[in-house]
Protein backbone atom coordinates (compact mmCIF):
# COMPACT_ATOMS: atom_id res chain seq x y z
CA UNK A 1 0.00 0.00 0.00
CA UNK A 2 1.02 3.54 -0.86
CA UNK A 3 3.03 4.79 1.96
CA UNK A 4 1.67 8.33 2.39
CA UNK A 5 4.68 10.20 4.41
CA UNK A 6 7.02 9.38 1.35
CA UNK A 7 4.46 8.97 -1.40
CA UNK A 8 5.55 12.14 -4.69
CA UNK A 9 2.30 11.71 -6.26
CA UNK A 10 -0.84 13.80 -5.85
CA UNK A 11 -3.86 12.45 -4.34
CA UNK A 12 -5.90 10.32 -6.43
CA UNK A 13 -8.95 12.20 -7.92
CA UNK A 14 -10.47 8.97 -8.37
CA UNK A 15 -12.25 7.19 -11.75
CA UNK A 16 -11.94 8.73 -14.89
CA UNK A 17 -12.24 8.60 -19.12
CA UNK A 18 -10.98 9.39 -22.19
CA UNK A 19 -12.44 11.70 -23.48
CA UNK A 20 -13.64 11.15 -26.95
CA UNK A 21 -14.76 13.81 -29.29
CA UNK A 22 -18.15 11.17 -29.97
CA UNK A 23 -18.99 11.64 -26.16
CA UNK A 24 -19.04 15.44 -26.29
CA UNK A 25 -23.16 15.94 -26.37
CA UNK A 26 -22.44 13.72 -22.80
CA UNK A 27 -20.45 15.45 -21.33
CA UNK A 28 -22.08 18.82 -21.97
CA UNK A 29 -25.62 17.52 -21.86
CA UNK A 30 -25.02 16.83 -17.57
CA UNK A 31 -22.60 16.16 -15.36
CA UNK A 32 -21.82 12.37 -15.97
CA UNK A 33 -20.28 10.17 -12.85
CA UNK A 34 -16.30 10.75 -13.72
CA UNK A 35 -14.35 12.36 -10.93
CA UNK A 36 -11.88 13.72 -14.03
CA UNK A 37 -10.99 13.24 -17.56
CA UNK A 38 -7.83 12.57 -19.57
CA UNK A 39 -7.73 14.39 -22.90
CA UNK A 40 -5.43 13.41 -25.76
CA UNK A 41 -3.30 16.66 -25.50
CA UNK A 42 -2.43 16.55 -29.61
CA UNK A 43 -6.08 17.16 -30.11
CA UNK A 44 -6.33 20.87 -28.58
CA UNK A 45 -3.27 21.73 -30.09
CA UNK A 46 -5.04 23.89 -33.05
CA UNK A 47 -6.15 27.72 -33.14
CA UNK A 48 -9.51 27.66 -32.62
CA UNK A 49 -12.87 26.06 -33.24
CA UNK A 50 -15.51 23.55 -31.85
CA UNK A 51 -12.37 21.40 -30.04
CA UNK A 52 -11.09 24.36 -28.00
CA UNK A 53 -15.01 25.87 -27.15
CA UNK A 54 -15.30 22.32 -26.03
CA UNK A 55 -12.50 21.68 -24.14
CA UNK A 56 -13.39 25.07 -22.36
CA UNK A 57 -16.98 24.02 -21.44
CA UNK A 58 -15.54 20.32 -20.02
CA UNK A 59 -13.01 21.58 -18.56
CA UNK A 60 -14.94 24.42 -16.41
CA UNK A 61 -16.18 21.09 -14.79
CA UNK A 62 -14.38 17.97 -14.64
CA UNK A 63 -10.52 18.00 -13.68
CA UNK A 64 -8.33 17.18 -16.51
CA UNK A 65 -5.48 15.21 -17.32
CA UNK A 66 -3.37 15.73 -20.12
CA UNK A 67 -2.24 12.72 -22.08
CA UNK A 68 0.23 13.18 -25.24
CA UNK A 69 1.59 10.79 -27.75
CA UNK A 70 4.08 13.12 -29.28
CA UNK A 71 6.99 13.84 -26.85
CA UNK A 72 9.29 11.09 -28.39
CA UNK A 73 11.14 10.89 -25.33
CA UNK A 74 13.33 8.48 -26.48
CA UNK A 75 14.21 9.56 -29.70
CA UNK A 76 17.82 10.27 -30.64
CA UNK A 77 16.80 13.58 -32.39
CA UNK A 78 16.55 15.06 -29.79
CA UNK A 79 13.47 16.88 -28.17
CA UNK A 80 10.74 19.05 -30.38
CA UNK A 81 11.39 22.59 -28.73
CA UNK A 82 8.04 23.97 -31.03
CA UNK A 83 6.34 20.75 -29.98
CA UNK A 84 6.64 21.09 -26.53
CA UNK A 85 6.39 24.77 -26.21
CA UNK A 86 2.38 24.14 -27.73
CA UNK A 87 2.09 21.56 -24.64
CA UNK A 88 3.49 24.21 -22.27
CA UNK A 89 0.62 26.56 -23.82
CA UNK A 90 -1.92 24.15 -23.67
CA UNK A 91 -0.65 23.11 -19.61
CA UNK A 92 -1.20 27.11 -19.11
CA UNK A 93 -4.57 26.71 -20.15
CA UNK A 94 -5.94 23.55 -18.67
CA UNK A 95 -4.27 23.67 -15.25
CA UNK A 96 -3.91 19.78 -15.16
CA UNK A 97 -3.94 17.89 -12.83
CA UNK A 98 -0.76 16.01 -14.59
CA UNK A 99 0.79 15.86 -17.91
CA UNK A 100 1.70 12.09 -19.41
CA UNK A 101 3.45 10.84 -22.29
CA UNK A 102 4.79 7.18 -23.61
CA UNK A 103 8.22 5.89 -22.58
CA UNK A 104 8.86 5.15 -26.34
CA UNK A 105 10.37 7.12 -29.34
CA UNK A 106 8.04 7.81 -32.61
CA UNK A 107 10.70 8.61 -34.91
CA UNK A 108 14.18 9.78 -35.95
CA UNK A 109 15.56 12.10 -38.60
CA UNK A 110 13.11 14.17 -38.79
CA UNK A 111 10.40 11.84 -39.25
CA UNK A 112 7.86 10.28 -37.46
CA UNK A 113 6.13 6.98 -37.46
CA UNK A 114 2.84 7.90 -35.17
CA UNK A 115 3.23 4.58 -33.73
CA UNK A 116 4.87 4.46 -29.94
CA UNK A 117 7.82 2.32 -30.62
CA UNK A 118 9.38 0.36 -27.89
CA UNK A 119 13.49 1.54 -27.01
CA UNK A 120 15.93 -1.23 -25.92
CA UNK A 121 16.57 -1.39 -22.53
CA UNK A 122 19.76 -0.17 -22.19
CA UNK A 123 22.15 2.10 -20.32
CA UNK A 124 22.48 4.50 -23.22
CA UNK A 125 18.83 4.95 -23.83
CA UNK A 126 18.22 4.67 -20.06
CA UNK A 127 20.61 8.33 -20.33
CA UNK A 128 19.11 9.61 -23.19
CA UNK A 129 15.63 9.33 -21.64
CA UNK A 130 16.32 10.70 -18.11
CA UNK A 131 17.94 13.89 -19.95
CA UNK A 132 15.36 14.49 -22.10
CA UNK A 133 12.84 14.03 -19.40
CA UNK A 134 14.72 16.68 -17.22
CA UNK A 135 14.83 18.97 -19.91
CA UNK A 136 10.88 18.55 -20.31
CA UNK A 137 10.45 19.07 -16.50
CA UNK A 138 12.18 21.60 -16.33
CA UNK A 139 10.34 23.35 -19.03
CA UNK A 140 7.01 22.45 -17.77
CA UNK A 141 7.90 23.51 -14.34
CA UNK A 142 6.72 19.88 -12.70
CA UNK A 143 6.96 16.19 -13.18
CA UNK A 144 5.74 14.47 -15.90
CA UNK A 145 4.07 11.35 -16.22
CA UNK A 146 5.49 8.36 -18.43
CA UNK A 147 3.52 5.74 -19.43
CA UNK A 148 4.88 2.04 -20.26
CA UNK A 149 4.25 0.91 -23.78
CA UNK A 150 2.94 -2.38 -25.17
CA UNK A 151 5.63 -4.29 -27.06
CA UNK A 152 5.89 -6.84 -30.18
CA UNK A 153 9.60 -7.41 -30.62
CA UNK A 154 12.58 -7.69 -27.49
CA UNK A 155 15.97 -5.82 -28.46
CA UNK A 156 19.58 -7.91 -28.33
CA UNK A 157 20.97 -4.39 -26.84
CA UNK A 158 18.65 -4.71 -24.02
CA UNK A 159 20.29 -5.31 -21.12
CA UNK A 160 17.85 -5.12 -18.40
CA UNK A 161 14.25 -5.71 -17.90
CA UNK A 162 11.53 -3.69 -18.89
CA UNK A 163 10.21 -2.93 -15.36
CA UNK A 164 13.82 -2.10 -14.35
CA UNK A 165 14.06 0.30 -17.14
CA UNK A 166 11.06 1.94 -15.60
CA UNK A 167 12.17 1.86 -12.20
CA UNK A 168 15.89 3.25 -13.43
CA UNK A 169 13.97 6.05 -15.13
CA UNK A 170 11.46 7.11 -13.15
CA UNK A 171 14.00 7.29 -10.16
CA UNK A 172 16.97 8.77 -11.94
CA UNK A 173 14.97 11.79 -13.59
CA UNK A 174 12.81 11.61 -10.79
CA UNK A 175 9.61 11.60 -13.18
CA UNK A 176 6.05 9.77 -12.11
CA UNK A 177 4.53 6.48 -13.69
CA UNK A 178 1.62 5.86 -15.37
CA UNK A 179 1.07 2.56 -15.53
CA UNK A 180 -1.15 0.78 -18.12
CA UNK A 181 -2.09 -2.43 -16.97
CA UNK A 182 -3.33 -3.52 -20.48
CA UNK A 183 -0.19 -3.05 -22.09
CA UNK A 184 1.61 -5.01 -19.25
CA UNK A 185 -0.40 -7.82 -19.56
CA UNK A 186 -0.12 -7.43 -23.90
CA UNK A 187 3.80 -7.18 -23.41
CA UNK A 188 4.01 -10.18 -20.87
CA UNK A 189 1.99 -12.50 -23.33
CA UNK A 190 4.14 -11.54 -26.59
CA UNK A 191 7.43 -11.97 -24.34
CA UNK A 192 6.33 -14.71 -21.74
CA UNK A 193 7.63 -12.65 -18.58
CA UNK A 194 5.70 -12.72 -15.93
CA UNK A 195 3.03 -9.38 -15.47
CA UNK A 196 2.99 -9.87 -11.30
CA UNK A 197 6.88 -9.16 -11.52
CA UNK A 198 6.81 -6.06 -13.63
CA UNK A 199 4.21 -4.91 -10.91
CA UNK A 200 6.29 -6.11 -7.88
CA UNK A 201 9.65 -3.98 -9.06
CA UNK A 202 7.69 -0.55 -9.57
CA UNK A 203 8.45 2.07 -7.24
CA UNK A 204 5.16 2.61 -5.57
CA UNK A 205 5.75 6.33 -4.19
CA UNK A 206 5.98 6.72 -8.05
CA UNK A 207 2.90 5.63 -9.11
CA UNK A 208 0.05 8.50 -10.03
CA UNK A 209 -1.92 6.92 -12.61
CA UNK A 210 -3.40 3.67 -13.81
CA UNK A 211 -4.43 3.12 -17.87
CA UNK A 212 -7.26 0.28 -18.26
CA UNK A 213 -8.11 -0.54 -22.25
CA UNK A 214 -8.96 -3.31 -24.30
CA UNK A 215 -6.83 -5.45 -26.55
CA UNK A 216 -7.08 -7.82 -29.30
CA UNK A 217 -6.02 -11.52 -28.92
CA UNK A 218 -4.17 -12.97 -32.24
CA UNK A 219 -4.18 -16.55 -30.53
CA UNK A 220 -0.12 -16.17 -30.25
CA UNK A 221 0.07 -13.01 -29.53
CA UNK A 222 -1.81 -9.83 -28.29
CA UNK A 223 -2.11 -6.11 -30.09
CA UNK A 224 -2.95 -3.08 -28.04
CA UNK A 225 -5.96 -1.71 -29.82
CA UNK A 226 -7.88 -0.48 -27.62
CA UNK A 227 -11.26 -1.17 -29.46
CA UNK A 228 -12.60 -4.13 -27.02
CA UNK A 229 -13.76 -4.08 -23.67
CA UNK A 230 -11.17 -4.69 -20.92
CA UNK A 231 -10.34 -8.18 -20.54
CA UNK A 232 -10.76 -10.29 -17.66
CA UNK A 233 -6.81 -11.03 -17.34
CA UNK A 234 -6.74 -7.28 -17.13
CA UNK A 235 -9.13 -7.29 -14.48
CA UNK A 236 -7.17 -9.55 -12.15
CA UNK A 237 -3.95 -7.96 -12.92
CA UNK A 238 -5.41 -4.09 -11.74
CA UNK A 239 -6.86 -6.05 -8.51
CA UNK A 240 -2.80 -7.21 -8.05
CA UNK A 241 -2.09 -3.47 -9.20
CA UNK A 242 -4.53 -1.94 -6.54
CA UNK A 243 -3.15 -4.38 -3.67
CA UNK A 244 0.08 -3.30 -4.70
CA UNK A 245 -0.13 0.52 -5.30
CA UNK A 246 -3.34 1.17 -3.46
CA UNK A 247 -5.31 4.26 -4.35
CA UNK A 248 -4.03 5.05 -7.57
CA UNK A 249 -6.44 7.33 -9.99
CA UNK A 250 -7.72 4.98 -12.69
CA UNK A 251 -9.24 5.41 -16.20
CA UNK A 252 -10.07 3.53 -19.20
CA UNK A 253 -9.08 4.15 -22.21
CA UNK A 254 -11.31 3.16 -25.53
CA UNK A 255 -9.79 4.71 -28.97
CA UNK A 256 -11.65 2.44 -31.62
CA UNK A 257 -15.70 0.87 -31.44
CA UNK A 258 -16.10 3.62 -28.97
CA UNK A 259 -19.14 2.39 -27.05
CA UNK A 260 -22.04 4.78 -25.95
CA UNK A 261 -20.92 6.48 -23.06
CA UNK A 262 -23.08 4.24 -20.48
CA UNK A 263 -21.09 1.54 -21.71
CA UNK A 264 -17.45 2.80 -20.08
CA UNK A 265 -18.99 3.61 -17.34
CA UNK A 266 -20.37 0.46 -16.62
CA UNK A 267 -16.42 -0.87 -16.99
CA UNK A 268 -15.42 2.12 -14.83
CA UNK A 269 -17.97 1.00 -12.18
CA UNK A 270 -16.10 -2.85 -12.45
CA UNK A 271 -12.73 -0.75 -11.81
CA UNK A 272 -14.25 0.76 -8.85
CA UNK A 273 -15.86 -2.38 -7.20
CA UNK A 274 -12.04 -3.70 -7.32
CA UNK A 275 -9.99 -1.20 -5.85
CA UNK A 276 -12.98 -0.76 -3.22
CA UNK A 277 -13.16 -4.20 -2.20
CA UNK A 278 -8.73 -4.16 -2.39
CA UNK A 279 -8.85 -0.78 -0.17
CA UNK A 280 -11.38 -2.82 2.54
CA UNK A 281 -9.40 -6.26 2.71
CA UNK A 282 -6.52 -3.78 3.36
CA UNK A 283 -7.82 -1.59 5.81
CA UNK A 284 -9.82 -4.44 7.37
CA UNK A 285 -5.88 -6.16 7.66
CA UNK A 286 -4.47 -3.52 9.16
CA UNK B 1 27.78 -9.04 -34.63
CA UNK B 2 28.12 -5.67 -32.50
CA UNK B 3 24.98 -4.30 -31.60
CA UNK B 4 23.91 -1.14 -33.02
CA UNK B 5 24.29 2.36 -31.10
CA UNK B 6 20.59 3.94 -30.38
CA UNK B 7 20.61 5.93 -33.05
CA UNK B 8 21.57 3.32 -35.61
CA UNK B 9 19.17 0.97 -34.29
CA UNK B 10 16.54 3.77 -35.00
CA UNK B 11 17.50 4.29 -38.30
CA UNK B 12 17.60 0.26 -39.04
CA UNK B 13 13.56 -0.09 -37.45
CA UNK B 14 12.58 3.68 -39.27
CA UNK B 15 14.39 2.10 -42.66
CA UNK B 16 12.28 -1.77 -42.11
CA UNK B 17 8.70 0.50 -41.38
CA UNK B 18 9.56 2.33 -45.15
CA UNK B 19 10.72 -0.48 -47.17
CA UNK B 20 14.38 1.04 -47.15
CA UNK B 21 17.37 -1.88 -47.05
CA UNK B 22 17.90 -2.62 -43.16
CA UNK B 23 20.03 -5.06 -41.14
CA UNK B 24 16.95 -4.22 -38.55
CA UNK B 25 15.84 -7.85 -38.21
CA UNK B 26 19.27 -9.01 -37.23
CA UNK B 27 19.01 -7.28 -33.95
CA UNK B 28 15.73 -8.39 -32.69
CA UNK B 29 15.85 -11.52 -29.99
CA UNK B 30 14.34 -14.66 -32.01
CA UNK B 31 12.61 -16.84 -29.66
CA UNK B 32 8.99 -16.59 -28.21
CA UNK B 33 5.71 -17.76 -29.77
CA UNK B 34 5.99 -15.88 -32.65
CA UNK B 35 9.10 -15.64 -35.76
CA UNK B 36 11.49 -12.42 -35.88
CA UNK B 37 9.50 -12.14 -39.08
CA UNK B 38 6.12 -11.58 -37.67
CA UNK B 39 7.34 -9.23 -35.40
CA UNK B 40 8.70 -6.97 -37.50
CA UNK B 41 5.38 -7.35 -39.68
CA UNK B 42 2.82 -6.38 -36.48
CA UNK B 43 4.95 -3.34 -36.99
CA UNK B 44 5.37 -2.39 -40.31
CA UNK B 45 1.50 -3.36 -40.51
CA UNK B 46 0.74 -0.49 -37.92
CA UNK B 47 2.19 2.00 -39.46
CA UNK B 48 0.84 1.89 -43.04
CA UNK B 49 -2.92 0.74 -41.19
CA UNK B 50 -2.40 4.06 -38.76
CA UNK B 51 -1.79 6.27 -41.89
CA UNK B 52 -4.43 5.03 -43.80
CA UNK B 53 -7.22 5.38 -41.01
CA UNK B 54 -5.55 8.58 -40.58
CA UNK B 55 -6.62 9.44 -44.53
CA UNK B 56 -9.62 8.40 -44.77
CA UNK B 57 -10.92 10.63 -41.56
CA UNK B 58 -9.32 12.95 -43.16
CA UNK B 59 -10.89 12.54 -46.90
CA UNK B 60 -14.13 10.97 -46.28
CA UNK B 61 -15.54 12.22 -49.08
CA UNK B 62 -12.73 11.29 -51.26
CA UNK B 63 -12.99 8.53 -49.74
CA UNK B 64 -16.34 7.76 -50.54
CA UNK B 65 -16.11 9.39 -54.18
CA UNK B 66 -13.07 6.43 -55.22
CA UNK B 67 -14.40 3.65 -52.89
CA UNK B 68 -12.68 1.71 -50.15
CA UNK B 69 -10.29 -0.13 -52.86
CA UNK B 70 -9.42 2.67 -54.57
CA UNK B 71 -8.59 5.17 -52.08
CA UNK B 72 -6.60 2.41 -49.77
CA UNK B 73 -4.62 1.53 -53.05
CA UNK B 74 -3.41 5.54 -53.68
CA UNK B 75 -3.04 6.08 -49.77
CA UNK B 76 -0.91 3.27 -49.14
CA UNK B 77 1.05 4.74 -52.22
CA UNK B 78 0.99 7.90 -51.69
CA UNK B 79 2.33 6.66 -47.67
CA UNK B 80 5.32 4.86 -49.43
CA UNK B 81 6.38 7.99 -51.06
CA UNK B 82 5.18 10.55 -48.27
CA UNK B 83 7.04 9.57 -44.80
CA UNK B 84 5.26 11.78 -41.87
CA UNK B 85 7.51 14.84 -40.75
CA UNK B 86 5.06 16.49 -38.35
CA UNK B 87 4.93 15.51 -34.26
CA UNK B 88 0.90 15.88 -34.99
CA UNK B 89 -0.52 13.49 -36.83
CA UNK B 90 -3.32 16.03 -37.49
CA UNK B 91 -1.18 17.40 -40.24
CA UNK B 92 -0.51 14.09 -42.48
CA UNK B 93 -1.95 14.38 -45.64
CA UNK B 94 -1.46 18.06 -46.35
CA UNK B 95 0.26 17.08 -49.85
CA UNK B 96 -2.14 14.34 -50.62
CA UNK B 97 -4.84 16.31 -52.88
CA UNK B 98 -1.53 17.40 -55.13
CA UNK B 99 -0.46 13.98 -55.26
CA UNK B 100 -3.99 12.98 -56.36
CA UNK B 101 -3.40 15.26 -58.98
CA UNK B 102 -0.82 13.61 -60.12
CA UNK B 103 -1.86 9.65 -59.84
CA UNK B 104 -5.51 10.90 -61.81
CA UNK B 105 -4.36 13.27 -64.58
CA UNK B 106 -7.39 12.69 -66.42
CA UNK B 107 -10.04 12.78 -63.73
CA UNK B 108 -9.23 16.55 -61.69
CA UNK B 109 -12.31 15.95 -60.03
CA UNK B 110 -10.62 13.41 -57.39
CA UNK B 111 -7.95 15.97 -56.54
CA UNK B 112 -10.52 19.15 -56.08
CA UNK B 113 -12.89 16.50 -54.02
CA UNK B 114 -9.65 16.05 -51.85
CA UNK B 115 -9.01 19.73 -51.39
CA UNK B 116 -12.51 20.30 -50.00
CA UNK B 117 -12.47 17.72 -47.94
CA UNK B 118 -8.86 18.82 -46.54
CA UNK B 119 -9.90 22.70 -46.30
CA UNK B 120 -13.29 22.10 -44.65
CA UNK B 121 -10.97 20.24 -42.10
CA UNK B 122 -8.67 23.22 -41.97
CA UNK B 123 -11.88 26.02 -41.11
CA UNK B 124 -12.87 23.67 -39.16
CA UNK B 125 -10.63 24.18 -36.17
CA UNK B 126 -8.41 27.68 -37.52
CA UNK B 127 -8.15 30.51 -35.41
CA UNK B 128 -11.60 32.23 -33.90
CA UNK B 129 -12.45 35.88 -34.84
CA UNK B 130 -15.53 37.26 -34.09
CA UNK B 131 -17.53 38.82 -37.30
CA UNK B 132 -18.85 42.89 -37.22
CA UNK B 133 -22.27 42.96 -37.21
CA UNK B 134 -24.22 45.23 -39.55
CA UNK B 135 -25.06 48.12 -37.21
CA UNK B 136 -20.37 48.63 -37.11
CA UNK B 137 -21.40 50.29 -40.64
CA UNK B 138 -24.34 52.47 -39.75
CA UNK B 139 -22.54 54.82 -38.01
CA UNK B 140 -20.29 55.63 -41.03
CA UNK B 141 -20.13 58.52 -42.78
CA UNK B 142 -19.29 58.68 -46.44
CA UNK B 143 -16.36 59.71 -45.65
CA UNK B 144 -15.48 57.05 -43.90
CA UNK B 145 -16.64 54.62 -46.85
CA UNK B 146 -14.05 56.30 -48.87
CA UNK B 147 -11.14 54.82 -46.59
CA UNK B 148 -12.58 51.87 -44.86
CA UNK B 149 -11.19 48.08 -45.59
CA UNK B 150 -12.64 45.08 -44.08
CA UNK B 151 -10.56 42.14 -42.66
CA UNK B 152 -12.01 38.22 -43.34
CA UNK B 153 -11.85 35.93 -41.57
CA UNK B 154 -8.45 33.81 -40.72
CA UNK B 155 -10.47 30.53 -41.50
CA UNK B 156 -10.98 31.79 -45.63
CA UNK B 157 -9.61 29.97 -48.14
CA UNK B 158 -10.23 30.31 -51.96
CA UNK B 159 -9.21 27.81 -54.61
CA UNK B 160 -10.22 28.04 -58.13
CA UNK B 161 -12.77 25.63 -59.18
CA UNK B 162 -12.00 23.60 -62.80
CA UNK B 163 -14.74 20.41 -62.36
CA UNK B 164 -18.32 20.15 -60.58
CA UNK B 165 -16.50 18.80 -57.62
CA UNK B 166 -19.30 20.46 -55.60
CA UNK B 167 -22.10 18.59 -56.74
CA UNK B 168 -20.22 15.87 -56.33
CA UNK B 169 -19.61 16.34 -53.09
CA UNK B 170 -23.10 17.33 -51.84
CA UNK B 171 -24.34 13.74 -53.63
CA UNK B 172 -22.09 12.01 -51.53
CA UNK B 173 -22.94 13.71 -48.84
CA UNK B 174 -26.72 13.07 -49.04
CA UNK B 175 -25.94 9.35 -50.15
CA UNK B 176 -27.14 9.69 -53.62
CA UNK B 177 -24.87 8.64 -56.85
CA UNK B 178 -22.00 11.37 -57.38
CA UNK B 179 -23.06 13.12 -61.05
CA UNK B 180 -20.50 12.36 -63.58
CA UNK B 181 -17.67 14.84 -64.18
CA UNK B 182 -17.64 17.78 -66.08
CA UNK B 183 -15.51 20.25 -66.90
CA UNK B 184 -17.31 24.33 -65.56
CA UNK B 185 -18.39 26.08 -68.69
CA UNK B 186 -17.69 29.45 -66.18
CA UNK B 187 -14.71 30.00 -64.10
CA UNK B 188 -15.69 29.28 -60.80
CA UNK B 189 -14.00 29.40 -57.45
CA UNK B 190 -14.87 27.43 -54.10
CA UNK B 191 -14.92 29.72 -51.14
CA UNK B 192 -14.26 28.19 -47.60
CA UNK B 193 -14.73 29.33 -44.50
CA UNK B 194 -16.22 28.84 -41.05
CA UNK B 195 -19.77 30.69 -39.91
CA UNK B 196 -20.28 29.87 -36.19
CA UNK B 197 -18.52 26.81 -35.36
CA UNK B 198 -19.67 24.88 -38.79
CA UNK B 199 -17.17 24.92 -41.72
CA UNK B 200 -19.11 26.28 -44.66
CA UNK B 201 -18.59 26.52 -48.58
CA UNK B 202 -20.06 27.72 -52.05
CA UNK B 203 -18.73 28.27 -55.22
CA UNK B 204 -18.41 32.25 -56.13
CA UNK B 205 -18.03 33.77 -59.48
CA UNK B 206 -14.94 35.46 -61.08
CA UNK B 207 -16.46 39.16 -59.71
CA UNK B 208 -16.79 38.28 -56.30
CA UNK B 209 -13.68 36.10 -56.45
CA UNK B 210 -11.83 39.48 -57.59
CA UNK B 211 -13.38 41.62 -54.87
CA UNK B 212 -12.57 39.15 -51.96
CA UNK B 213 -9.03 38.42 -53.19
CA UNK B 214 -8.68 42.56 -53.42
CA UNK B 215 -9.94 42.83 -49.40
CA UNK B 216 -7.71 40.25 -48.55
CA UNK B 217 -5.15 42.20 -50.01
CA UNK B 218 -6.24 45.28 -47.97
CA UNK B 219 -7.62 46.82 -50.78
CA UNK B 220 -10.14 50.05 -49.24
CA UNK B 221 -13.48 48.64 -49.84
CA UNK B 222 -14.02 52.04 -52.06
CA UNK B 223 -11.38 51.19 -54.35
CA UNK B 224 -13.18 47.80 -54.86
CA UNK B 225 -16.49 49.53 -55.79
CA UNK B 226 -14.35 51.53 -58.29
CA UNK B 227 -13.09 48.07 -60.01
CA UNK B 228 -16.37 46.93 -60.37
CA UNK B 229 -17.60 50.19 -61.97
CA UNK B 230 -15.16 49.16 -64.44
CA UNK B 231 -16.88 45.85 -65.15
CA UNK B 232 -20.59 47.33 -64.60
CA UNK B 233 -22.61 50.33 -65.41
CA UNK B 234 -22.78 52.51 -62.17
CA UNK B 235 -25.87 51.72 -61.37
CA UNK B 236 -25.32 47.88 -61.55
CA UNK B 237 -22.09 48.22 -59.31
CA UNK B 238 -23.44 49.99 -56.64
CA UNK B 239 -26.62 47.20 -56.53
CA UNK B 240 -23.16 44.72 -57.07
CA UNK B 241 -21.68 45.98 -54.01
CA UNK B 242 -24.45 46.40 -51.63
CA UNK B 243 -25.27 42.72 -51.93
CA UNK B 244 -22.80 41.38 -51.66
CA UNK B 245 -21.27 43.47 -48.46
CA UNK B 246 -24.78 41.94 -47.44
CA UNK B 247 -23.67 38.66 -48.13
CA UNK B 248 -20.43 39.11 -46.75
CA UNK B 249 -21.92 40.16 -43.51
CA UNK B 250 -24.66 37.27 -43.33
CA UNK B 251 -21.81 34.88 -44.21
CA UNK B 252 -19.96 36.02 -40.95
CA UNK B 253 -16.71 36.73 -43.64
CA UNK B 254 -16.00 40.24 -42.06
CA UNK B 255 -13.77 40.28 -38.72
CA UNK B 256 -12.73 43.93 -38.43
CA UNK B 257 -13.03 47.03 -39.74
CA UNK B 258 -10.25 48.90 -40.92
CA UNK B 259 -9.47 52.45 -41.48
CA UNK B 260 -7.67 52.67 -45.14
CA UNK B 261 -5.78 56.00 -45.80
CA UNK B 262 -6.73 57.88 -48.78
CA UNK B 263 -3.94 57.77 -50.81
CA UNK B 264 -4.78 61.38 -51.73
CA UNK B 265 -4.56 62.63 -48.02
Amino acid sequence: MKPSSTSLTKNSPGFGLGLRPVHYPDFLKEKQPVEWLEIISENYMVKGGLPLDHLNKIMAQYPLAMHGVSLSIGSTDGLDKEYLKELKALAQHVQPLWISDHLCWTGVQGRNTHDLLPLPYSEEALKLVVQHVSQVQEMLGQRILLENVSSYLDYKSSDMSEWMFLREVATRADCLLLLDVNNIYVSSINHGFSAHEFLDHLPVERVQQVHLAGHSDHGDYIVDTHDHPVADPVWDLYRYTCERFGDVATMIERDDNIPVLGELLAELNRARSIAAEVLEVQKVAA
Amino acid sequence: MKAHSLINLQVAFHDHLLNRPSDFAQEVVDGGRISIEHRLHIYHNAYRARLVENLQDAYEKTWAYLGDETFETAARAYIEVTPPNNRNLRWYGATFPAWLGGQFPDDGDVAELAVLDWQLRLAFDAPDAAPIQTDALTGLTSENWETIGFTLTPTLHISQLRFNSVAIWHAIDQEQTPPASETLAEPSWLLIWRKGWKPHFRTINAVENAALQQLQQGTPFAEVCASLSNQFSDNEAAIVAAESLHTWLNDELIVELTHVMDSNS
